[in-house]
């Protein structure tokens, strides 16, 4: 019995360790069933769908479920009322642990300032939700929140975004504000808005039998209208968008709500409407965006940004007009051209470019504002491309084009569209009314979110993780005779992008980089040149604080200084706006 | 009897007066007083006060409202630029006579005159401070040498005598000289004029951060006037972090966008596009981002050009060019409204011997005491050091003496110089004597001002029950609508015709309403519709620029 039961323990032990092993090996939870798939949080405190767009109620408890499960990881506030007194959120991730989140080196996230865009705010929250639930799970991620703040607003024009979700609506309608103006100068605003006339949420198209008309149906997407050529005989005439001439002056639908472009309000070569449509009366016209302005100004931390837009698969850098390029130096372009290219790869289908050049000209934009006007590298990417539909880009022109209809027929079964259907209009008689619903083509059919939210926030992450990160390397204490000391500090910027962009040296948008000797009596400072060949610069005035105007990206600097006495347990303390606080104690 | 009513004008002008007397600067009022004075002002008939913003330090931003919301206006505009408080001054001294004189309060039974005294309120307080340097902000701590601390150099008062002036300081390596037309005025010298310099210039005060440089960063506040979004002068002295970072100017802005009345702004500030009128340029006029006037806009211009000249007194004004981010400049290109500055008054002699000064305006001055501009025309500061002389002002300049200044051990060193704002704020009644030749010329532009009519009223009758109604508009006054540049600007109330129909009857042929452009002086435009249907017809024409006009017409 002794034996056997020797022996059964030794058994049990072995059985311990050998499912201690395997539970190492595979990371299996008893909580789950099954097993987790590598890259997602498989069990995660706050549980998500991501097969829907949430609304500024759902996305507002996300925030609060966020918080609750991880206080000490993601902080919500509100920086501000829209025009209709929603609260404009914006999220602190970071390890709130290590360091005050708003002197370490930052990231700034939004989404959705053109509400129509929906998977902006989509992926902006897939960002703060995977980040918060990979903390524990994925050293890269907790190494990043260690020294790194991510500023996260995902929603920015939240009245648009409910507007567009909740009330009808084409794809690209709501892309505006709900500030109401009046479009048509008749005196009154917002009086011809656009009409649902079947009751179904969605603005489609009007279509009129004609026998004059110029356009026939597609033989093979019966909602796909096609313009007739040359001398070939139409069957319809098209009028527009759903609606009815409401203020009976002739014109349908020409004074709907908002009406502007609130990403053409910002203070950056801001030019007036008749250079650059969508435009209001001054920078900053809006309340949303002078919320968002006021953050920015207020976080000068912020090194790198990201503004989520759709769409076309396009990974957007500034500037946004022409005029403009020069103050992009060679340097700060390759730093652009590195992260562009790889994600490229990281984001099949998607193209890196030059907002001016590859798309159209934008004066008074967000990116040029964060890039020049706040020196902040910054990228906006254009999500969802029909190159996603069948992985391979058409050949066909954009008006060509049928593989979104193609699309719709064989893996949404008809979903995307609505069926003609008669309506009898007070203005035009018998017409019908169909077309694509308000939200395909723009935004990601459900089952195509997940993935292109993960590649797009990886390479947000990537462009985080190229944030400054700055070390002292080493320091060096030398001594030159007579009582003196020379310390000299090597510091390091261990990533891609540099302390401050080149516009921003020229402009000083931001305060140099100060680095001082504390705790050692310093009789002269300098940035060193050249150390073997003796070439140095003084700095007169406060020489225990050097001021160096950039540290670059994957580049070194040096400082020295001339010291009476010990220099032991003196501290090197970097002091960088961008580049964080990083102190070295002398041994 | 006649007497004691004489004596009662006489107190309650002294009572007038009095806080002016006492607590003004050389009879300026300060922000305080200023609000007093306003809300005054604004119990007379046709007249309120009304806040439109807060300024950085939460003062009301004023506008006193002379006439109703819903008539044509002018609008004018003083203390932009916190340098300039003679304009404030002149601003609410217009007011105030303007609604005292009754040929001119009955003009605003069909017009509206809008008076803001100061733009930038936070900027008035400096003035009146017990040590004055020259402070054109608001009160945002500004961190003017962008290093990360915010005022780590400021000016010094060495001398006490409460005035920042200038130090010049005798050395070799200097490339100032005293002026060979006024000793006390340092000129940069002109190497070409075998001129060598003996002493540099800094303003008053020591390095206090030791850089090597002197008062960079006074912390001055956004100075309003700079930042304005048209050529906004990013990243440069006192324009803000941004393009309409301010409240001033939001505010300001959103005024203008919400009083779509306002068809011309006169702005009091040290820059003059009035006594000399905007030019056509059309590389500048018709370029894709527009730089210069609209060619009808310069002709209107030219209009109130010739009377501000005629009507005010004073001559040969200063060069004094419109501004990077101004008010003034963003007034015209981004909010469409004919916008004209002028500093009101300026020192000026006019000694018939020295025909420099009659015939050439004074080049633009660059700094007090210091700092004018190599050019053959006498700068400004010696037009003002003669006019200060001639009237016994000699106070207004510290003249030079000695000062061991700590950073130069080794220099002769001294103070002195114009006084802060003595340029272009004399004491208050010379402001005084501009206000008649100024209404004057306020109530002529008022004249000119558009004048929108519908004349030649046609109602013909095609058959028993329909009718062509054909009528024309036009303008018959000396000014254009509203600007040209203003059509291609967005919610512009632009010119709309309207026709309204009694009920039974039916538009067969013509628009509801017609939208269309700017009519010019003595433009007209013919529009005709087909009615069908007995009855009166209604036809309004305008835009909130002009009044609207209602003509009725009776088919029958």
């Amino acid at each position: 019995m002794k034996h056997k039961n020797i022996l059964f323990s030794i058994i049990f032990i072995f059985a311990g360790l050998i499912a201690n092993a395997q539970q190492k090996a595979v990371e299996i939870n008893e909580e789950l069933t099954g097993m987790r798939a590598i890259g997602s949080p498989a069990n995660p405190k706050v549980p998500m769908s991501w097969r829907k767009y949430q609304d500024y109620a759902q996305m507002t408890k996300m925030y609060a479920d966020l918080q609750k499960a991880y206080p000490n990881l993601i902080k919500v506030e509100s920086i501000g009322k829209s025009v209709e007194g929603r609260d404009i959120h914006a999220l602190t991730i970071t390890d709130f642990n290590t360091g005050t989140p708003d002197k370490k080196t930052a990231f700034y996230i939004d989404g959705g300032i053109h509400a129509n865009e929906l998977n902006g705010c989509e992926i902006a929250l897939y960002s703060a939700w995977y980040l918060c639930e990979s903390y524990d799970h994925i050293p890269f991620i907790k190494e990043l929140l260690k020294h790194k703040t991510v500023y996260i607003l995902p929603n920015i024009s939240p009245d648009s975004r409910d507007n567009f979700i909740h009330k009808p609506n084409t794809a690209s309608s709501s892309r505006s504000g709900m500030r109401p103006f009046d479009d048509e100068g008749d005196g009154v605003a917002n009086d011809d808005k656009m009409d649902d006339l079947d009751g179904d949420g969605n603005i489609v198209m009007m279509r009129r039998k004609s026998k004059s008309g110029r356009w026939r149906q597609d033989p093979k997407y019966p909602t796909r209208m096609m313009m007739v050529q040359g001398d070939e005989v139409g069957e319809y005439e098209m009028l527009g968008s759903e609606g009815i001439d409401n203020d009976g002056d002739g014109l349908v639908n020409e004074d709907i709500e908002g009406g502007y472009d609130p990403n053409r309000d910002w203070a950056w070569n801001w030019q007036p409407h008749y250079v650059q449509n969508g435009a209001l009366f001054y920078p900053g016209s809006l309340p949303e965006t002078k919320a968002v302005k006021d953050f920015i100004v207020k976080h000068p931390n912020i090194a790198g940004a990201q503004s989520y837009h759709n769409y076309g698969g396009m990974l957007l850098r500034g500037p946004g007009a022409e005029e403009d390029r020069g103050l992009y130096s060679p340097s700060d372009n390759r730093v652009y051209d590195q992260l562009g290219k790889v994600g490229e790869k990281m984001l099949p289908g998607y193209r890196y470019f030059y907002l001016y050049k590859d798309l159209y000209t934008v004066y008074g934009g967000e990116i040029d504002f964060l890039a020049l006007t706040r020196g902040i590298f910054t990228f906006s990417n254009e999500l969802m491309t029909s190159y996603k539909l069948f992985t391979q880009k058409s050949d066909a022109g954009r008006f060509d084009n049928d593989e979104f209809n193609e699309f719709d027929k064989y893996l949404l079964f008809g979903d995307a569209y609505v069926p003609w259907k008669t309506f009898n209009h007070p203005q035009f008689g018998e017409i019908e009314v169909g077309g694509s619903k308000k939200n395909y083509i723009r935004n990601h059919p459900g089952f195509m979110f997940e993935e292109d939210a993960h590649r797009n926030m990886a390479f947000t992450i990537l462009h985080a993780h190229q944030t400054p990160i700055i070390e002292v390397q080493d320091v060096v204490v030398k001594d030159m005779g007579n009582n003196i000391k020379a310390v000299t500090a090597t510091i390091m910027n261990k990533r891609i992008i540099p302390t401050h962009s080149s516009f921003d040296i020229t402009n000083k948008i931001t305060p140099p980089d100060y680095i001082s000797l504390d705790g050692a009596k310093v009789i002269a400072g300098m940035t060193v040149q050249n150390e073997d060949l003796n070439l140095f610069t003084e700095q007169k005035h406060n020489p225990q604080e050097i001021e160096v105007t950039n540290i670059g990206g994957m580049e070194a600097i040096k400082v020295r200084w001339l010291v009476s006495g010990a220099v032991t347990n003196a501290t090197v303390k970097v002091n960088s706006t961008k580049g964080g606080v990083v102190t070295h104690v002398i041994k | 009897m006649r007497i004691q009513i004489n004596f009662q004008r006489l107190c309650s002008l002294l009572l007038l007066l009095l806080p002016a007397l006492i607590f003004g600067q050389g009879g300026y009022l300060d922000y305080t007083q200023m609000s007093t004075k306003l809300k005054e002002l604004a119990k007379k008939p046709n007249t309120k006060l009304e806040s439109y913003g807060k300024s950085h330090s939460n003062k009301d931003l004023w506008v006193l409202k002379m006439g109703n919301n819903t008539n044509p206006a002018i609008l004018i505009v003083a203390g932009v630029d916190g340098r300039h408080q003679a304009g404030t001054l002149a601003a609410a001294s217009i007011a105030e006579k303007f609604l005292s004189v009754d040929s001119l309060s009955n003009l605003l039974s069909s017009k509206t005159v809008y008076i803001i005294p100061n733009a930038n309120p936070d900027a008035m307080d400096a003035f009146f401070a017990k040590t004055k340097f020259e402070k054109s902000g608001n009160a945002r701590s500004t961190d003017d040498n962008r290093n990360g601390r915010i005022a780590d150099d400021v000016y010094n008062d060495l001398n006490g005598d409460g005035v920042i002036t200038m130090i010049r300081v005798e050395t070799q390596a200097g490339d100032y000289v005293k002026s060979d037309k006024d000793g006390r005025l340092m000129i940069k010298a002109d190497a070409f004029k075998d001129q060598k310099g003996t002493h540099s210039i800094i303003t008053e005060g020591i390095d206090d951060n030791k850089n090597g440089l002197f008062n960079e960063d006074p912390s001055n506040g956004v100075n309003i006037d700079r930042n304005f979004a048209f050529d906004h002068p990013y990243f440069k002295e006192n324009s803000g972090e941004y393009a309409a970072s301010e409240n001033e100017v939001r505010s300001l802005m959103d005024f203008l966008a919400s009083h779509t009345n306002i068809h011309t702004i006169i702005n009091f500030g040290p820059q003059n596009s009035l006594s000399t009128a905007q030019t056509y340029d059309p590389k500048n006029a018709l370029q894709r981002i527009i730089k210069g006037w609209q060619q009808t806009d310069v002709k209107a211009s030219e209009a109130l050009t010739a009377s501000y000249n005629k009507h005010n007194v004073l001559k040969n004004p200063p060069t004094l060019p419109l501004q990077v981010g101004s008010f003034v400049q963003t007034a015209y290109y981004h909010s469409g409204k004919f916008a004209y500055s002028t500093p009101v008054w300026w020192a000026t002699v006019s000694e018939k011997k020295d025909s420099s000064l009659t015939e050439k305006p004074a080049s633009p001055p660059m700094t007090r005491g210091g700092g004018a501009a190599a050019t053959d025309k006498d700068p400004y500061e010696i037009t003002y050091l003669k006019w200060m002389d001639k009237e016994g002002l000699k106070e207004n300049f510290v003249d030079w003496k000695e000062f061991k200044h700590p950073d130069f051990p080794n220099h002769k060193t001294e103070i002195g110089g114009i006084k802060p704002y003595a340029l272009f704020n004399p004491p208050a009644k010379y402001v005084e004597n501009q206000i008649g030749g100024h209404l004057a010329f306020l109530n002529d532009v008022i004249k000119k001002m558009p004048t929108h009519n519908i004349v030649d009223p046609i109602v013909e009758k095609l058959n028993d029950n329909l009718y062509r109604v054909t009528v024309s508009i036009t303008n018959k006054g000396g000014m254009p609508s509203y600007s040209t540049i203003s059509d291609k600007l967005r919610y512009t109330s632009r010119i709309k015709t309207e026709i309204k129909l009694a009920s039974g009857q039916n538009r067969v042929s013509g628009r509801k309403y017609i939208i269309e452009n700017a009519l010019q002086p003595n433009e007209a435009k013919t529009h005709s519709w087909l009615i069908s249907g007995k009855g009166q017809v209604t036809i309004e024409s305008g835009c909130n620029t002009t009044g609207i006009s209602k003509l009725s017409l009776d088919l029958k």
